[in-house]
């Protein structure tokens, strides 16, 4: 979605136009459940948190000034959010590592074969994502995923220029390895 | 591992919510929708009343002259007058959160 329809739709939803709302739903949902994912470990309660984000970021659209991106905007309140529940999740020792199977639409080719061996890797992968710590997760998927440059992460997180740096350049070290050395021979054999 | 493979194997990782989740979203924030106007009406009301009431404190009432007739109105009078509108506000307030809860 280019910014500028972006920036309409909200000053249209600001107008009273809530509906419109779903197109900032639909346009961000997969990246934040991703995000959500990350930290929460559990795709119900991600699920559940991501809903009450959005909703927050409902309320708080009116406040919104276009200073920064809405995409940094809401994935400061997703972040924010999922640390809440993780903090009460961790008191509470509820933290579940799901193996759960991976729900991303991504352009494959027709090949059952080929498809098949894809959503192996995605699941290697995303076991791999749930070993690691939250923060390392989190920095991977903004980085990655969100795409996003390290001042728009240091916005999302409030952690300083540095801490990113050498957050993501852990986090990059520890999935290589996690990556190769837990699934080395299975990710090798279902890359083609 | 290249820098590219790492990118491509965390998209290939991204999920995404339940297939309806952006409906139940919808139904949710239209839900707080309607309740956020429902609740504001009566707080209006309530306030408009306040204002009347606090009014009806500071403003003495003249003396009506109806058909050569001085009717003087007691100072007490506009103090009643108010409290009446307060309770009235009071009760439209309580009927509404009544309905909200039900």
């Amino acid at each position: 979605m280019k910014r500028s329809s972006e920036q309409k739709i909200i000053e249209q939803i600001k107008d009273g136009d809530a509906a419109k709302f779903r197109l900032l739903v639909d346009e961000y949902k997969t990246v934040s459940f991703s995000l959500a994912c990350s930290i929460i470990k559990n795709e119900q309660d991600a699920e559940d948190v991501l809903q009450e984000a959005f909703i927050k970021a409902f309320q708080g659209l009116k406040t919104f000034n276009f200073q920064s991106s809405f995409s940094t905007w809401l994935y400061r309140i997703v972040v924010n959010q999922c640390r809440t529940r993780y903090a009460k999740q961790k008191s509470r020792n509820e933290i579940l590592h799901h193996e759960e199977n991976f729900s991303a639409d991504l352009e494959t080719e027709n090949d059952p074969l080929k498809l098949l061996l894809e959503e192996e890797r995605k699941q290697l992968v995303g076991k791999v994502m749930c070993q690691m710590s939250s923060e390392e997760a989190l920095m991977l998927q903004l980085y990655y995923l969100a795409e996003l440059s390290v001042a728009e992460m240091q916005e999302i997180t409030r952690f300083s220029e540095s801490k990113i740096k050498v957050s993501l350049f852990r986090a990059r070290k520890s999935f290589k390895k996690k990556l190769v050395e837990t699934y080395g021979k299975d990710y090798e054999r279902t890359r083609y | 591992m290249k820098e590219q493979d790492i990118k491509n194997a965390i998209r290939m990782s991204a999920k995404a919510p339940s297939a309806d989740f952006t409906d139940k979203l919808m139904r949710q924030i239209e839900a707080q929708e309607a309740l956020g106007e429902r609740k504001s009406e009566p707080r209006l009301i309530v306030g408009a009343c306040f204002l009347v009431a606090l009014l009806s404190l500071f403003v003495e009432l003249p003396d009506l002259e109806i058909m050569n007739q001085i009717i003087r109105i007691n100072p007490i009078i506009s103090p009643i007058v108010g409290l009446i509108i307060l309770l009235y506000a009071a009760y439209q307030l309580q009927e509404s959160s009544g309905e909200t809860n039900s």
